[in-house]
């Protein structure tokens, strides 16, 4: 069960103070990393959603990014549809498509589950390379950002642009925990504990997983909107498997079931991936060995094993105080 | 109330029952007996939908259950207790309790979280305990505690005596005594001979997948033959 805990707050706004510290602060190139870590984080909460709590890791989450990218810059620089509108429909596409592989894939479990998601993600994959309607492998471009001018902002000055993702991580993070928080979340959680008993409880337990993917999905989606017009160009690439793999790393390394370990987990990731790579192609490696550590270390990740070390050291001090 | 006919079910290849008959009056409390591994539980499981019928029908106040979902099934009140207890253990003793409300039919509601505290005074201290901080006798209070939450109409219990201290099968044997007065319906299977004949209104034997003596408690105390036949060791 999730429980936002003040530690969990508090790691959540340093966080985010940092990213924004950061943009400010930082130049252009440092607005582009703080954009690149909010389009993951925000990837990895929808992740974490149905993969921490409700125990079904996917691998298509980048698939499912990149469709409501696509649908998004479909729209708007095809058809000329206003960017909001375009927005909502991108994310719907994603949530309807998250809907209809759990629908299918949720009547399987484990391995058989991950494979079922795989195989659907490379199939959008595929079908998005081949159409030579959507550019192929050469992409599309030409997509706008939202036009915020109506509220006094400019979201193609890069500081702005920056600031309203990082801002986005926050609405992803809210909606996902309040959603946790929940009863929907609550049997969730249950499902993930004992499924035949969930049934048996009298809940249509792969509906549940159905709409816990839509509602995963339509969070992706949002990350898919920010992918887009961060670039203004999107091409296959942000379909293929290896970017759901990323954000599966990513997860687990900051911590697979607490919400805010990803979001840290997004953040380091992609410092390391810039840091170390400014010295070597290989920055894999470090981003190997950290997930190596932290796995052998229990598995909690880096939010996750701090937060245990935490809260077994007060119990420690007031198991000394007690005695 | 609860009626099988003829059914057959078991796990994969092995068949387990083989033409079991059984009929729980409404307002009654029916005990299943018999050694371990003659079909007790996989009864139970074949009730609740967990375990498909390969033959027979079991209709349940006229319904007939055979193809439902278990959760279908279970939304036309039938509670089910397991063996295993089941308690989640992520969830607090609130959180079970409310998981298993939530889809109980609004209408007519009986039970909430503070009757059944007033049922089971132990869970309140307990409330923001998690599931898995809870001892064997909390379990058993909890899982009972929850599947009254879905404001039953039978309650199928998975020898709810197991591995309790004599204490707590006291204290469990009264409060489904106090569910017997109040007219709830109940199946009960068990090993606890004596938990269970106190209990019962009716006693069905089960031998190698069927019914093989049925009777009242009294009954079957007299019949030593039966008793020494599929109850003794």
């Amino acid at each position: 069960m999730f429980h936002q805990t003040p530690a969990r707050s508090f790691t959540l706004a340093v966080v985010l103070a940092a990213l924004v510290a950061y943009a400010t602060f930082g130049g252009f190139f440092a607005r582009e990393i703080v954009i690149e870590i909010a389009i993951l984080a925000i990837l990895a909460i929808s992740l974490d959603f149905v993969a921490g709590f409700g125990g079904m890791v996917s691998l298509f989450h980048g698939a499912v990014m990149g469709l409501s990218a696509y649908g998004y810059s479909v729209l708007t620089a095809k058809f000329g549809i206003h960017p909001i509108p375009a927005a909502f429909a991108g994310i719907f596409l994603a949530a309807s498509f998250g809907a209809a592989v759990a629908a299918i894939a949720s009547r399987t479990s484990g391995i058989f589950f991950i494979m079922a998601t795989l195989a659907f993600g490379q199939m959008l994959y595929t079908i998005i390379f081949k159409s030579r309607w959507l550019g192929g492998d050469d992409g599309m471009g030409g997509i706008p950002r939202f036009d915020a001018s109506w509220i006094g902002l400019d979201f193609n000055d890069s500081l702005q642009f920056a600031i309203f993702a990082v801002f986005g991580i926050a609405v992803c993070y809210g909606i996902a925990a309040l959603l946790l928080r929940s009863a929907f979340g609550r049997t969730m959680c249950g499902i993930h504990g004992n499924e035949p008993r969930m049934r048996a409880l009298g809940v249509s337990t792969w509906k549940h997983k159905t709409a816990a993917f839509a509602i995963s999905s339509a969070i992706a989606g949002v990350a898919g909107v920010f992918a887009a017009q961060h670039t203004q160009y999107i091409s296959p690439e942000l379909l293929f498997w290896t970017v759901s793999g990323e954000v599966l790393i990513v997860v687990i390394l900051g911590g697979l079931g607490t919400l805010v370990g990803p979001v840290l987990g997004a953040a380091i990731f992609v410092l390391l991936k810039h840091e170390v790579g400014n010295y070597t192609d290989h920055w894999h490696i470090v981003v190997g060995l950290l997930l190596i550590v932290t796995v052998m270390a229990g598995g909690r990740g880096i939010y996750g094993q701090a937060e245990h070390w935490i809260t077994g050291r007060s119990r420690k001090a007031r198991e000394s105080l007690n005695a | 109330m609860l009626e099988l006919k003829n059914i057959e079910s078991g796990y994969g290849e092995t068949r387990v029952i083989h033409g079991l008959d059984l009929t729980v009056e409404a307002g009654s409390v029916h005990a299943l007996l018999g050694r371990n591994g003659v079909g007790k539980s996989t009864t139970l499981k074949t009730i609740i939908g967990q375990l498909s019928l390969t033959a027979g029908q079991i209709r349940f106040d006229g319904t007939d259950t055979s193809d439902l979902n278990p959760y279908d099934i279970a939304r036309l009140g039938v509670a089910y207790v397991p063996e295993t207890r089941d308690i989640f253990g992520a969830l607090s003793v609130r959180e079970n309790l409310e998981l298993a409300g939530r889809l109980a039919p609004a209408e007519g509601a009986s039970w909430d979280v503070d009757r059944v505290l007033d049922f089971f005074p132990n869970l309140a201290d307990r409330m923001s305990n998690g599931g898995h901080e809870l001892s064997g006798g909390e379990q058993q209070m909890l899982a009972i505690g929850r599947a009254l939450m879905m404001e039953p109409r039978i309650l199928l219990l998975d020898e709810p005596t197991e591995g309790l201290a004599p204490i707590i099968i006291q204290q469990i044997f009264t409060k489904l005594n106090q569910l017997k007065t109040e007219g709830m319906t109940i199946l009960l299977v068990e090993q606890n001979f004596n938990f269970a004949a106190g209990l019962a209104d009716m006693i069905s034997l089960v031998g190698r997948g069927q019914i093989v003596w049925q009777g009242t408690a009294d009954a079957l105390k007299t019949d030593t033959e039966a008793h020494e036949k599929w109850l003794g060791v």
